[in-house]
């Protein structure tokens, strides 16, 4: 009897653990590295982290500076770069401050040296995730600007950055040129009486940010991506 | 020593480039364009917005953009086409020469047609526009130059531009039309009146 039972217990322990080997475990978790190349000789670059580092901070993100590099927030209680600027020393080897950066926020990299790539790794954000920049969750409507850029790692036309954020009439995406160191002058509306937007061949690619100005009311931006 | 003299420079360039005085030249739903009083041929654009797609007849309209620190002198400084969207013109960023940013200057837009020649200074009539067959103009107002990154909209807060009054429903609820781009009688149609007017005069007379 005893033997018995022992053989049964060892059957169903068996049957367990190879009904557990048979079903595979997924891991949701999407990790990668996104590069994108700053123009230097102390011009402006539109710029964002795409991917949610463990270490969101810009000492971790930009560990590898070029001397005199600089970092713009941009503050849209006043509608102009942030009084606070983040500057490298080649000297000191550090910045001479920190913030985090999270995904959703674009900032101005001033390249002081030459053209380089900065890599950005981490994991794709997945579900629900609100956008947040300098001074909270709010995207400023009544014709203000926002500088934002997609939480997601994707690039092609700018309305796949902006999943997620319902636009109002008269909403507008404007993206940095860099060679002419100003907005571009291509630009692009959104109608709610034509229910679209005028221009949608503009193109954000990823780790790219870009402003968009509300028009309407005040707005929280929700973006729920999912790696398909 | 030089690498880093020559990148302070860069960086001072972009930054005054930064501090010149911008505006967006533009217009949102309750600062449209419409159509006031057409020409026969186009009686089914009065009441309309103005937009891309409804011309009058033979004519493409375009928006002007003056500027200047008086409303008395005011410089022709951009001049866009208008969009699909009923109402509204092609948004323009635009750097206003000599002004800096933070300067409060005026503004108004003027709609006219396309092939005539828009004056170098504001008049505020259609007869400032020779060739013009439509005209409108938008009211005088009060805008505060933008210093930073971004070009201000001139419907927004940094500006005085009041909403227009003529109801335009039909492209959303509360729209708004602020400038009235209407026919305007050509000189032979004055003359043709003043012979008409004359000729009545001698009739009477001889009776």
């Amino acid at each position: 009897m005893r033997t018995k039972t022992l053989l049964c217990a060892a059957a169903l322990a068996a049957g367990v653990a190879t009904s557990m080997a048979q079903s595979n475990v997924y891991s949701l978790n999407v990790v990668g590295y996104v590069n994108v190349t700053t123009t230097g000789g102390g011009n402006f670059n539109l710029i964002a982290n795409p991917l949610n580092n463990t270490n969101n901070s810009i000492t971790n993100l930009f560990s590898v500076a070029q001397d005199g590099d600089q970092i713009y927030r941009w503050n849209k209680g006043v509608q102009d770069l942030d009084g606070t600027i983040y500057t490298y020393s080649t000297f000191l080897a550090k910045w001479d401050g920190n913030f985090t950066l999270l995904p959703g926020e674009s900032v101005f990299y001033l390249n002081a040296g030459g053209n380089r790539t900065n890599t950005f790794v981490g994991e794709v954000i997945q579900g629900p995730y609100t956008n947040s920049t300098l001074g909270g969750t709010t995207i400023l409507g009544g014709g203000n600007f926002n500088m934002v850029a997609s939480s997601a790692p994707i690039g092609g036309s700018f309305t796949n950055s902006t999943v997620g954020l319902p636009p109002s009439d008269g909403d507008q995406v404007y993206t940095w040129n860099v060679g002419a160191q100003d907005l571009d002058g291509n630009i692009a509306t959104y109608s709610s009486f034509l229910a679209k937007w005028d221009n949608t061949a503009i193109a954000v690619a990823p780790a790219i940010g870009f402003f968009y100005l509300g028009a309407g009311g005040n707005l929280t931006w929700v973006r729920n991506f999912t790696v398909q | 020593m030089k690498k880093l003299i020559l990148t302070v420079t860069a960086s001072l360039a972009c930054v005054a480039a930064f501090a010149q005085g911008k505006v967006g030249f533009q217009n949102d739903s309750v600062h449209l364009a419409y159509y006031g009083s057409t020409l026969g041929s186009d009686a089914a654009l009065a009441g309309q917005g103005v937009d891309s797609a409804h011309m009058p007849t033979g004519v493409t309209l375009v928006a002007d953009l003056y500027a200047g620190t008086s409303s008395s002198a005011l410089s022709l400084v951009s001049t866009t086409t208008f969009s699909a969207v009923p109402g509204k013109w092609n948004a323009a960023s635009v750097t206003v020469p000599g002004a800096g940013g933070g300067t409060t200057v005026f503004l108004v837009t003027q709609i006219r047609n396309q092939a005539s020649v828009a004056p170098a200074a504001f008049v505020g009539t259609p007869q400032s526009v020779p060739g013009t067959v439509y005209y409108g103009a938008s009211s005088i107002f009060s805008f505060t130059l933008g210093s930073g990154v971004t070009y201000p909209v001139m419907w927004g807060t940094s500006g005085t531009w009041a909403a227009g009054t003529a109801a335009l429903d039909q492209y959303g609820a509360g729209s708004k039309g602020a400038i009235a781009v209407s026919a305007i009688p050509e000189p032979a149609s004055f003359a043709l009146a003043g012979l008409g007017i004359a000729a009545l005069t001698i009739l009477r007379r001889r009776k």
